[in-house]
């Protein structure tokens, strides 16, 4: 390691001996050769290395002037004294530059896959429905993962190399070509060396949003695009931090501070939802939006869209009721919008159940056309506000939680782009039913 | 999408009848609520569950009822439609979160079960725990096909395992009694809340779920839990000395914390349960006897006290290096002398606790 610095510390806790890097932080702390050091992290762990008798590692961050640098130490107890070898160096960010530990919890909140590697990048886990996990294990990650198509495997390595994390990394499995965004946080050992990647990964179906292509820049799309830009790293940061806060990931918090965290984080998901919807709808106004015209199984869009709300469904106490697995409905469209239709028609049905409810998911075909009907158990839509609801921000109570009331308005005018519709049947007290209708194909 | 602010259940509001229902319960209620209060006073805090490990023992006991009461919800719902519309229509109303109070409040009479499912997310947690870098390399130390194909086995579970113990989805790995018992109690909760009103009906439906509840326990496989895999690996290895301090320098190494219990029970000759209990207790230093009685280096003994006090904040490191002193200056025949109790059988030791309330 070349920005390795060493100190030799006696029995009695004092410095004998610094390389320049470790003498100038313990002088500009008020220490010097002979005195105690006045590195208290340093300190605590050569004094613990010596009572234990054994190397030890730790992750510190010592101040040095107004600033901090963020250290690994190791600690080695010798016939003279403990040798501290300190590296990393790194000043620690005012401003977190997402914070690795941060960025990989935030993750494992979206996460549909986790998987490690070692240090060779070798796969040593791997858990999520649709993979042969027993066959990918020992195997090279890039064996599992296809790194090269977007030039994913350079994040992978700088990651590596600077022992960080990567985020968001579009990929695909390397077996049915599925694209995926995977992320991952290094993993180091005792000598600051790259030890392997903890990571986490989903399915790109679920991506809400995607850069809006550049042709005539009109000020709707500009606007769309430094939105995204603007406040989706911000709001990204918000949820990490309020996430690590109320996971308690350093230390006990008081139950209070827990409960604002999440608020913190529901809030910040909130507008970040807000932001893709405002994507979306950008993208669906500008007069030269296109949709892919591809034969699609909405049985399995239904099922993948289920799936992706299992854990919402799950906390909300409300049980989806997903269509066979063997249940196939050919439909023309184009997948990633299916699915963002049906994802929305779902997420409504578990956000308006009730505790203990069921949303239904029915598959219908023939006679030109493939549909799936959503059906919950919440408290229905009267008649004169079904059409409301599809109005852009067309919300018929704007002081209830969640949603932004463009939802279904985008959800409308995906299906009509892709030649279908949704509609809504529905009578007050008796939950609603919302029908994606798709041409059959 | 929402417009009439009533009760979503159509419920009218709170009536008299409510009211004197609630009254008269009242009593009761306040009792109990207090009497919790009193016992939670007299809790130490050591006894305490942290919040991570409640959140992870509720997720687990969710996952269980999920997973074990959506096998028998199936087959006898499967059962019944065929057979009995009534039984059926009553069974499909019942939902997974219907049951988990039942489960709770039976989970609260059994106290083995209970102690398995604390002690095994408490072991998980501290796995999460573990420090890296606190050795510098220790390759896999057992050689011989058995032995690489347990280890194989055992990195399968442990892949299986991998979701963070206090989020979904997380593995259920339960060992054959407690898969039994709650087996048992789900396919009992779900008779109760599905209640229907006819007595025939009943019986066709208790059957369902019975029939339902062999057929879930006859899929169980308690030899493919994580703990199983990990004992099976050192059982095969059977590493003693030197290969033994290299498996646990691999095991720390690696942060694979039931292959460090499972190598350490091996080779003491005892449970894997009862090292679990020692490492997921701070105040028991039986543990560290454990470890001097299989004669292992101090260097050894005081990586397993650091790494465990890295990764459980109820443990004191200061605390633990005065223990080590006095651990490695007893003779290690006395050690062996002061851990013989954890090698006896744990249904001989429980019935020796048991015998101790008794007299």
């Amino acid at each position: 390691m070349t920005d390795m610095a060493a100190a030799l510390i006696d029995g009695e806790g004092r410095l004998v001996e610094a390389d320049p890097r470790i003498a100038a932080l313990n002088a500009s702390a008020g220490g010097g050769i002979g005195q105690p050091l006045a590195l208290p992290a340093i300190g605590e762990l050569a004094r613990l290395s010596r009572r234990l008798g054994i190397v030890i590692a730790r992750p510190a961050v010592v101040a040095d002037g107004e600033d901090d640098v963020e250290l690994w130490i190791r600690a080695r107890p010798q016939p003279d004294g403990i040798r501290v070898e300190v590296s990393g160096w790194r000043d620690r960010a005012p401003e977190p530059s997402p914070a690795p530990r941060d960025a990989h919890r935030f993750d494992a909140a979206e996460a549909q896959f986790f998987w490690k590697s070692d240090a060779a990048m070798l796969v040593t886990a791997l858990s999520g429905e649709g993979f042969d996990a027993a066959a990918a294990i020992g195997q090279p990650l890039t064996r599992l993962f296809d790194l090269t198509t977007d030039e994913a495997l350079l994040p992978l390595l700088s990651a590596a190399a600077a022992r960080g994390s990567f985020a968001d990394q579009p990929a695909r499995i390397a077996a049915d070509g599925r694209a995926i965004r995977l992320s991952g946080r290094a993993q180091v050992d005792g000598g600051g060396v790259f030890a392997g990647f903890v990571g986490t990964g989903r399915f790109v179906d679920a991506a809400p949003a995607e850069p809006v292509v550049e042709a005539t820049p009109a000020f709707g799309e500009q606007f769309a695009d430094r939105l995204d830009r603007a406040l989706r790293t911000p709001l990204q940061r918000i949820v990490a931090h309020a996430d690590s806060i109320g996971a308690q990931a350093d230390g006990p918090v008081r139950p209070e501070y827990v409960e604002y965290a999440q608020d913190i984080s529901s809030a910040a998901r909130h507008l970040m939802g807000l932001v893709d919807d405002l994507v979306d709808l950008s993208a669906i106004e500008r007069p030269d939006f296109a949709i892919a015209s591809e034969t699609i199984d909405l049985a399995d869009v239904t099922r993948r869209a289920a799936g992706l709300l299992a854990v919402r469904a799950a906390n909300a106490e409300v049980r989806i009721d997903r269509p066979a697995m063997d249940d196939v409905l050919p439909a023309i469209g184009e997948f990633r919008r299916a699915l963002q239709i049906l994802v929305n028609l779902i997420g409504n049905a578990v956000r308006y159940s009730p505790r203990g409810g069921v949303v239904w998911l029915r598959l219908d075909g023939g006679e030109g056309s493939a549909s799936v009907t959503v059906a919950d158990q919440g408290r229905g839509i009267a008649h004169e506000d079904q059409a409301r609801i599809f109005d852009k921000f067309g919300r018929v109570d704007a002081s209830e939680p969640g949603g932004n009331g463009l939802g279904l308005y985008i959800a409308r005018r995906l299906a009509r782009a892709m030649g279908g519709d949704v509609t809504v049947e529905s009578e007050p007290g008796q939950g609603a039913r919302f029908k994606l209708t798709l041409p059959e194909g | 999408m929402s417009i009439d602010p009533t009760d979503p259940l159509g419920g009218t509001p709170a009536d008299v009848a409510t009211l004197l229902a609630e009254a008269d319960g009242a009593a009761a209620l306040v009792r109990r609520l207090r009497g919790a209060a009193i016992r939670d006073l007299l809790i130490p805090d050591a006894a305490r569950l942290d919040d991570r490990r409640r959140a992870a023992l509720r997720t687990l006991i969710r996952a269980i009822v999920g997973t074990i009461g959506a096998d028998i919800h199936d087959f006898a719902l499967r059962r019944l439609t065929e057979v009995d519309e009534g039984g059926a229509a009553a069974l499909s109303r019942v939902d997974a979160c219907h049951l988990i109070a039942s489960i709770e409040a039976r989970l609260g009479t059994d106290e083995a079960i209970a102690g398995d499912l604390i002690d095994r997310v408490t072991l998980d947690l501290i796995g999460d725990g573990l420090p890296t870098g606190l050795i510098e390399q220790a390759p896999e130390p057992w050689q011989g096909r058995a032995a690489e194909r347990a280890g194989e086995a055992l990195r399968q579970a442990e892949s299986r395992r991998r979701t963070p113990p206090d989020q979904p989805p997380y593995a259920t790995d339960l060992p054959a009694e407690s898969q039994a018992a709650f087996t048992w109690w789900i396919a009992a909760a779900i008779a109760d809340v599905a209640r229907p009103p006819l007595t025939d009906t009943s019986a066709a439906l208790d059957r369902a779920l019975a029939d339902g509840a062999a057929h879930s326990l006859a899929q169980a496989d308690e030899g493919e839990r994580l703990e199983a895999a990990a004992t099976r690996l050192a059982a095969v290895a059977d590493l003693r000395g030197g290969a033994l301090v290299g498996a646990l320098d691999h095991a720390l190494a690696e942060r694979r914390v039931v292959l460090l219990a499972a190598l350490i029970a091996h080779a003491a000759g005892t449970s894997f349960d009862s090292v679990r209990v020692l490492m997921t207790e701070p105040a028991d230093p039986r543990l560290w006897l454990l470890l001097r009685s299989l004669d292992l280096p101090r260097e050894s003994i005081a990586r397993i006290g650091f790494a465990l006090c890295e990764a459980d904040h109820r443990r004191d490191v200061e605390r633990f290096a005065d223990q080590l002193d006095a651990v490695m200056s007893l003779p290690v025949a006395d050690a062996v002398l002061a851990t013989a109790a954890l090698r006896l059988p744990a249904a001989f030791r429980a019935a020796r606790a048991s015998g101790e309330t008794v007299r």
